[in-house]
């Protein structure tokens, strides 16, 4: 294995480990196999500062089909619709690259994904330049390659370098995935506890 | 005492099941549109302000249906139409009333006592329209009227507020220590309160412990909301009320949130409800008046649409995809790489067989979108195999126009590209344009300077020499970027024509270079003492048509791709000036572009795999770019185009060409001739 990078095997067991973790702090990570492939995947939900882009086009066919409502005292009273955004991340291995790979989503309640630049704007603002220049964070939108649907995506050709270079200046053994998860991961609205830092 | 307000669900469709079922739809269902059982599931854990939510997932469809860990499972019905028409026609008070009578009859068979997640219940309703990625749905979490209300015979009591911690802690672990036991957490279950201490007991014992005063039914609820329990509570009450009116007068109902802070569950904001049961007349033949479509993003009872066309459609897909692999090439390598430039670039092929096909599936790797394609030939059987946008298919019926056939391969490939063909004859001095033909040129010499007027590059592809004359004219005087690519039997020739945008042109004294500014750069005509003439007439067919060594179009194509692009990500554009030597020292010194330097001309000799780069300068009596041709071009416009087809000698005349052959002869210039030119090219495709 080059430096920074990790083999399937590793990756598995370092999942299965952060999974266990994450079940006695109660973080939702949960371990998930397709294609006989495992990867770890959390779900959170947020509302969201309403921006114009989230709402839904109206459809002259959806508002003609509109009826009354019906006389029900046992339902709460309206309130307005508050806007959540679910956000979805997968960690899933990468055999070319021989590192985890941050996929994610973040999609409305209709079950819309936010575009790109949107979800650059749902960004802590500084990250927002931090982001720019660096280089190993790049975010794209790639098929999922185990759900083959569109994902985010953190792309993976820096992870390794970064990796080696944490690795080489830290003198503990480190938890891999923790460290990089920590490090990519507030970019795009996930984060990690400290319970995730202590030894293995 | 108040009665009881339920908060409803809010649906949530994770983009994985609108991806499934729409597999589901093309692979499966067809044209059936009968109800399929579905899933969902909900959580007991949202935080404050979160509304209850019910999600569906890309797992909604599997028969053996496991909610995530620590969600609860709802049961649905989907009903899918085949058309927009069935989905506004479908009887939506009838689709209720169905699940209404339902739930009724699973009253009265006793069935939740076995299977109370079976109260969790909902509809939907669907369209998918799969042309444009359109999905209509419309969600029903059907709950019956009954009673008509509920009424609490205490206040609602949170928790936190009536026990103490110790208690609270000793709840969540006998909470906890019943349900991991379990192959799913159970929704529903009872509770058997003894001072600090509790133990569970599965739902099924109701009947057993509902008259005992210390017994609590818990159920996980969805809602964060202090004073409104969710919708599973709402049919939970209906069921208790249902079964045990006349036989107790209350039931102590706990609404289970299970919250987590910094890692540390809390059952703190769960609320205990206790609920009146009236004394209601059990012998209802008729089924109460069932309720439950959800409302619209406008807070009216209706559908909704949600367009993923975006996400969805696999020519939006293969776009980003396309852009990606240009992206890494930034990212890994090249950080200066200026796509953008690249992607906005408009490039015309002229010529559209070997050359033609390979620049422009090369431009496409590049990520340009905009080419046209021009050509007035059609594809015939010997060209598909070296002629890589064609096919045997388009030999048939005589043959699709070159042009057409190479734009449409294109958008094949690749359905992003904006790519289109032109059937056009390029005019060519020299052949002589008869009387009747006269008006047809000057709408060919029309629609060519239009084409290259709407375009960034032009790229010089055709398989005569003289048919280059008119476009290289029309570019030089329109200062547009133009490659030119030239074959011979194993040799080749790439260059650029020098565009005379008038910078940099004092700059650089022409005594002492050792490099030339690119408005210097000599075109395909400058170092040619005569003015090009008819080439094919006295040559045979082999001579005529493609007689090459098929590698040689394929390097050829590449290198003019690539010079596009070096010129493209050049500060300095087309004005970047061409080193003269092609000495190693001059050619690794620091180069201002990330991509190298950017030749004039690239030569290559297949025989002895060699290239060389050599870089001259705009000749001042030229044919073609020099300023007497482009000041009677620009006067005169197709008057004097006209003279250059049809009289010979009258471009050299007009440039004083004839008056240089005529001194020079004398000269003996041949004695002269430098052993180091390279052997004369003859343009084929």
């Amino acid at each position: 294995m080059a430096a920074g990078s990790i083999s399937r095997d590793e990756f598995q067991s370092l999942v299965k480990k952060f999974v266990d973790i994450s079940n006695k702090i109660d973080d939702k990570w949960h371990l998930v196999t397709a294609s006989s492939s495992t990867y770890m995947l959390k779900k959170m939900l947020a509302t969201t500062v309403c921006c114009n882009r989230l709402e839904n086009i109206s459809n002259q066919m959806v508002s003609d089909m509109e009826i009354e409502s019906l006389e029900d005292v046992s339902c709460m009273p309206d309130v307005s619709e508050s806007k959540t955004l679910t956000y979805e991340y997968h960690v899933v291995y990468n055999e070319s690259y021989a590192v985890p790979v941050l996929y994610f989503n973040i999609f409305t309640n209709d079950g819309r994904l936010l575009p790109l630049d949107e979800v650059w704007s749902q960004c802590p603002t500084h990250y927002q330049t931090h982001l720019k220049d660096n280089k190993w964070s790049t975010l794209t939108q790639q098929e999922h390659p185990l759900l083959g649907r569109p994902f985010l995506q953190l792309h993976p050709c820096h992870t390794a370098d970064f990796m080696a270079q944490v690795i080489s200046k830290s003198s503990q053994k480190i938890n891999y995935l923790a460290c990089w998860l920590s490090t990519v991961g507030p970019m795009v609205g996930l984060n990690i506890p400290s319970d995730y830092m202590c030894k293995d | 005492m108040a009665h009881i307000q339920f908060a409803p669900f809010s649906s949530v469709v994770d983009p994985g099941f609108w991806h499934k079922l729409t597999e589901k739809k093309l692979n499966e269902y067809g044209l059936d549109d009968s109800e399929r059982l579905i899933h969902g599931f909900f959580s007991d854990g949202n935080a404050p302000g979160m509304p209850p939510q019910l999600n569906l997932d890309y797992l909604a469809f599997n028969s053996q249906f496991n909610p995530p860990s620590q969600s609860f499972p709802a049961y649905g019905i989907l009903h899918n139409t085949n058309t927009l028409e069935s989905f506004k026609e479908k009887d939506k008070k009838l689709l209720l009333a169905n699940a209404g009578e339902e739930l009724w009859k699973d009253f009265q068979s006793g069935v939740f006592l076995q299977e109370p997640e079976k109260l969790c219940r909902f509809l939907l309703l669907t369209f998918a329209d799969l042309k444009k990625y359109h999905f209509y749905y419309w969600f029903a979490f059907p709950a019956l009227k009954f009673p008509e209300r509920s009424t609490l015979t205490e206040e609602p009591a949170m928790l936190e507020n009536i026990y103490s911690p110790e208690k609270l802690t000793s709840l969540i672990s006998a909470y906890h220590s019943f349900q991991t036991d379990r192959p799913n957490y159970a929704t529903c279950f009872l509770i058997q309160e003894d001072g600090d201490n509790f133990t569970f007991y599965e739902f099924a014992q109701l009947d057993v412990l509902i008259s005992k005063r210390n017994v609590i039914v818990g159920v996980c609820d969805p809602s964060s909301l202090d004073s409104y329990p969710g919708w599973p509570v709402r049919n939970l009450i209906s069921f208790l009320t249902y079964k045990y009116t006349g036989v107790v007068k209350s039931i102590k109902v706990l609404c289970v949130r299970n919250r987590t802070h910094d890692g540390v569950k809390h059952f703190g904001k769960s609320v205990l409800l206790t609920v009146d049961i009236p004394a209601l007349n059990k012998n209802i033949a008729d089924v109460p008046e069932c309720v439950g479509w959800e409302k619209n993003e406008r807070q009216k009872l209706g559908p909704r649409m949600v367009n993923l066309s975006n996400t969805m459609d696999p020519v939006r897909l293969a776009e980003s995809a396309v852009d990606l692999n240009l992206k890494l090439m930034r990212w890994r390598l090249l950080p200066d790489l200026q796509l953008e430039k690249i992607a906005s670039t408009k490039c015309l092929i002229l010529g559209s067989g070997t050359l033609g096909c390979n620049v422009a599936r090369l431009l496409m790797s590049w990520g340009i979108r905009h080419i046209t394609m021009v050509d007035n030939s059609k594809v015939s059987f010997s060209n598909p195999v070296r002629q890589t946008l064609f096919t045997f298919e388009h030999c048939l019926e005589g043959g699709q126009p070159k042009a057409q056939a190479a734009a449409s391969s294109l958008r094949t490939i690749f359905p992003g590209m904006k790519s289109e063909g032109k059937t056009l004859s390029i005019p060519m001095p020299g052949h002589a344009i008869i009387e009747s033909l006269v008006e047809q040129t000057r709408a060919e010499v029309k629609e060519l300077e239009e084409l290259i007027q709407s375009h960034d590059a032009v790229f010089l592809l055709m398989d005569t020499r003289e048919s280059r004359w008119l476009p290289t004219l029309i570019c030089a005087s329109k200062k547009k970027i133009v490659i030119n690519a030239a074959l011979g039997f194993d040799t080749f020739l790439v260059l650029r024509h020098g565009v005379k945008t008038g910078k940099a042109d004092g700059s650089m004294p022409s005594s002492m270079l050792d490099k030339i500014a690119g408005s210097l750069l000599g075109c395909y005509f400058c170092n040619d003492v005569v003015a090009p003439g008819n080439s094919t007439t006295d040559r045979t067919l082999d001579q005529q048509c493609t007689v090459t060594r098929p590698g040689i179009s394929m390097v050829a194509s590449a290198l003019a791709v690539e010079l596009l692009i070096s010129i493209l990500q050049h500060p300095l554009r087309t004005d970047a000036p061409a080193e003269v030597n092609s000495y190693d020292s001059s050619l690794l010194a620091e180069s201002d572009c990330s991509l190298g330097i950017v030749p004039h001309q690239i030569r290559g000799f297949l025989s002895r795999y060699q290239q060389i780069l050599p870089a001259t300068q705009a000749f001042h009596m030229c044919t073609a770019c020099s300023a007497k041709v482009i000041e009677n071009y620009e006067e005169h416009g197709f008057e004097f185009l006209l003279r250059a087809f049809n009289e010979p000698g009258y471009l050299e005349e007009l440039t004083g060409l004839t008056a240089m052959q005529t001194a020079t002869q004398d000269a003996e210039v041949w004695d002269l001739s430098d052993d180091e030119e390279p052997e004369s090219m003859e343009a084929t495709t």
